[in-house]
């Protein structure tokens, strides 16, 4: 009796099992499309002969152009597009800003938008794919990664594509666009390999209600400034009768890459050494860098957290905080929590010597894949229309992203009104600078943030030593990749 | 009327029993606590679940449902259905088969063969993506299967199990031999014998087999990450990603979400566990 029921118990597990395979009809092989250069040939100057006409032409000196004619068609094709907004908001509007497209693109072109993930993820399924085969037509990363891939062919010069006669950008339109946007998507040696949607910038939070009460009533601007009101905060928290915020009220000095390059920036200083071949940690700059920060941590006026500080920042733990202005829902969310304090608070840039200011800049860059002029073409087309200024104008009051063409600036009058804070930092655009698009950045950025780690924890003779050891290491890291 | 003697119970014994059960209290409150912090943090507001606090101040049931529209999950928990049993029915099929040949039948270099295979579970599964993932590749290309993107690369690479093979070798091997003679005697082949003898009196690992297999299956996420860049046949855990994105993550409802994600596990350890405790106290061994 009991074997009979295991014999039938197995029985239908197996008949199950074949049942659920069979349920989803295995895609169709799909061949992965060969390498190509991209080759979006120019139109040839055509000569049109004149008519024969009876009457002689008078002499005219207008001189008629020839409208561009395509290059390739990319009518029907069906392209996808690798992301990584995967929920809320951003996700929402870039379903419907792809719908749009799909519904209304002359050339019946359909686009199928699909989360990766993080940007971790997605770096690792595309990876993944570049052996398999099954690569995406367009790909959004960070220029680091898109550097990587361009070295293996696996996405391709933008510029034939931008340039385009008859699909390209106008001159206009290539002047609406932030230059350091642009920039951001330019590797080592002068290739376009990414385009900007939006971006975001890595910003100083301040909380300014506290820092009044503190007796500061404008945001600091130099790095002396900065110091005073870190102090200040952390000085007041170890004052007062409460003894479990000991030890914060200043900075949040999480030492990751995008910090400390905000803070490079606003000291007017760089990375990339003078030739442009490679990385220089050693420069006055960073030295500069790297002994404010260790001074900071050795009064008391820097401290650390286990997790994402938005709460910290919400108790008057944290007088600053160091993050990208995608956190921004995130910090919005922390203050709106019960138990926290409902102070004023804005986002100001990284204040640096003489008054000058910067924001480490992230865009969100996407990239073409190597696939055939076609489909090349067709995802160009989508790009160009995400970016357009009313499509960008949807994605970023969705996505909390900042512009990348100014010509978008004047569709989002209603949104900067309604939030105020996201509006501050959108003048800090100006004083942006990009991270290198290199594709040794990957690891020598996480030198950066473990080299800054050691140097808080170390003396600041250390400093030197370990901006030498910063560099060797990057100089290594440049000839793997080469 | 009979008066019983009351028993005395030394001082000693009490201490001991309080000293038992405060350790199994512990043991219980730090077994229990991470469910305890994932259920009250899926039904806190985003702002108060990225505090300090344990209770919830308001409760937001409504999490469970914006977790469960916002990371796609009634897919993804079909995927995983679909995927946990074809991996459930093919790693059974192939551990009972391999498990027996080994425990019971002669062949040559048959204890090298296990040897071999017991060595690979000394290999760290993180070693073997890479490796395996190439593989899947180059198999999908000569073909006719797709691999990639589809249930083979996902299920297939799991079949094969050597610790369900070992567990259940160490089972089949204690039967008496006395069973098969008088199986034999019957007129029953080796697979007979398998079915009717060997199985059910192997009750206990194969449940074992059964809930491990179901939970390395449910909760897989680097390999199906991997092979996978569609939400087609992507499993539950991939689901729980969807909450977090590079400037913070959406706690309350990533645990809303987790707690969703674990309901089908703590269903089956529920119907299983009597075999299952049974089984790990027979063997002394833990998955």
């Amino acid at each position: 009796m009991y074997k009979k029921r295991l014999m039938s118990i197995l029985m239908v597990l197996v008949a199950l099992s074949l049942v659920l395979a069979a349920c989803k009809p295995a895609a169709t092989p799909t061949e992965a499309p060969a390498p190509t250069k991209v080759e979006v040939k120019q139109p040839e100057p055509t000569e049109v002969p004149p008519e024969p006409t009876e009457v002689p032409p008078e002499p005219t000196e207008v001189v008629t152009e020839e409208a561009p004619k395509p290059s390739v068609d990319p009518s029907g094709q069906t392209i996808s597009f690798w992301h990584v907004w995967g929920q809320g908001l951003p996700n929402e509007t870039m379903t419907a800003v792809v719908d749009e497209f799909n519904q209304t693109n002359e050339y019946g072109i359909t686009v199928e938008a699909i989360d990766q993930g993080r940007y971790g993820d997605l770096e690792d399924a595309f990876n993944a794919a570049i052996q398999s085969g099954d690569l995406p037509d367009i790909v959004v990363g960070y220029t680091n990664a898109l550097a990587n891939w361009y070295s293996v062919d696996a996405i391709v010069d933008l510029e034939p594509l931008i340039n385009d006669p008859f699909y390209g950008l106008t001159d206009e339109d290539k002047a609406a666009f932030f230059e350091g946007a642009l920039n951001g998507g330019v590797n080592a040696g002068g290739t376009t390999i990414g385009f900007p949607i939006s971006q975001s910038e890595n910003v100083l939070f301040y909380n300014s209600g506290w820092a009044k009460e503190l007796g500061f009533d404008n945001p600091p601007t130099t790095p002396e400034e900065f110091k005073a009101q870190a102090c200040a905060a952390a000085e007041a928290n170890n004052n007062d009768d409460d003894p479990n915020n000991d030890g914060t009220g200043g900075l949040v000095l999480y030492p990751g890459a995008s910090n400390i390059m905000s803070w490079i920036f606003a000291f007017g200083g760089d990375i990339v050494n003078e030739d442009g071949s490679g990385y220089d940690f050693t420069n006055q700059s960073v030295v500069d860098v790297a002994t404010f920060l260790k001074d900071l941590w050795d009064n008391g006026c820097a401290f650390q957290t286990e997790s994402y500080p938005n709460p910290e920042f919400a108790s008057r733990k944290a007088l600053y905080t160091m993050s990208s202005t995608a956190g921004l829902p995130y910090q919005v969310s922390a203050f709106e929590a019960e138990d926290a304090i409902k102070d004023e608070w804005t986002l100001i840039p990284f204040p640096g010597p003489n008054g000058n200011k910067a924001v480490d800049l992230y865009g969100q860059y996407v990239a073409v894949v190597n696939t055939n002029p076609e489909r090349m073409m067709a995802s160009w087309l989508f790009i160009k229309y995400f970016t357009s200024p009313e499509a960008q104008a949807k994605w970023i009051q969705g996505s909390a992203y900042y512009p990348t063409r100014t010509d978008t600036i004047p569709l989002l009058d209603s949104y900067s009104k309604e939030n105020p804070i996201w509006s501050n930092a959108l003048s800090y655009l100006d004083y942006g600078k990009a991270e290198p698009a290199w594709p040794s950045w990957s690891s020598v950025r996480r030198s950066v943030g473990d080299t800054f780690q050691a140097i808080l924890q170390g003396t600041p003779e250390d400093i030197p030593t370990l901006l030498d050891e910063l560099n060797t290491a990057a100089a290594e890291a440049v000839a793997e990749t080469q | 009327m009979v008066k019983t003697k009351k028993e005395h119970i030394p001082f000693w014994r009490i201490a001991n029993n309080i000293f038992t059960y405060l350790i199994l209290i512990i043991g219980v409150i730090i077994a229990v606590f991470p469910f305890f912090w994932m259920i009250s943090t899926s039904l806190m507001s985003l702002g108060e679940a990225q505090g300090t606090r344990l209770i919830p101040s308001q409760i937001h049931f409504e999490n469970y449902v914006e977790a469960w529209k916002e990371a796609d999950f009634s897919l993804y928990l079909w995927n995983s259905v679909r995927i946990t049993l074809i991996t459930l029915v093919g790693q059974m099929t192939f551990s009972i088969l391999a498990a027996y040949a080994f425990a019971r039948m002669k062949f040559p270099g048959r204890d090298l063969i296990f040897g071999i295979m017991l060595s690979t579970m000394m290999i760290p599964g993180m070693v073997l993506i890479i490796p395996n993932f190439l593989t899947v590749t180059w198999l999908g290309r000569i073909g006719p299967l797709k691999w990639i993107n589809n249930w083979p690369a996902l299920t297939i690479p799991f079949m094969g199990s050597i610790f369900s093979i070992f567990l259940l070798r160490q089972f089949f091997a204690q039967i008496p031999d006395e069973l098969f003679d008088a199986a034999q005697i019957d007129g029953a082949g080796h697979f007979r014998f398998l079915l009717t003898v060997v199985m059910p009196l192997s009750r206990a690992p194969l449940m074992v087999i059964i809930v491990l297999s179901f939970i390395g299956s449910w909760n897989a996420l680097a390999w199906p990450m991997l092979v996978t860049n569609s939400p087609d046949w992507r499993p539950i855990a991939v689901g729980l990603l969807a909450f977090i994105d590079e400037a913070g993550q959406m706690i309350n409802y990533m645990m809303a979400g987790a707690f969703i994600t674990i309901i089908p596990i703590l269903i089956l350890y529920f119907f299983t566990q009597k075999q299952f405790t049974e089984s790990i106290a027979r063997s002394g061994m833990k998955g």
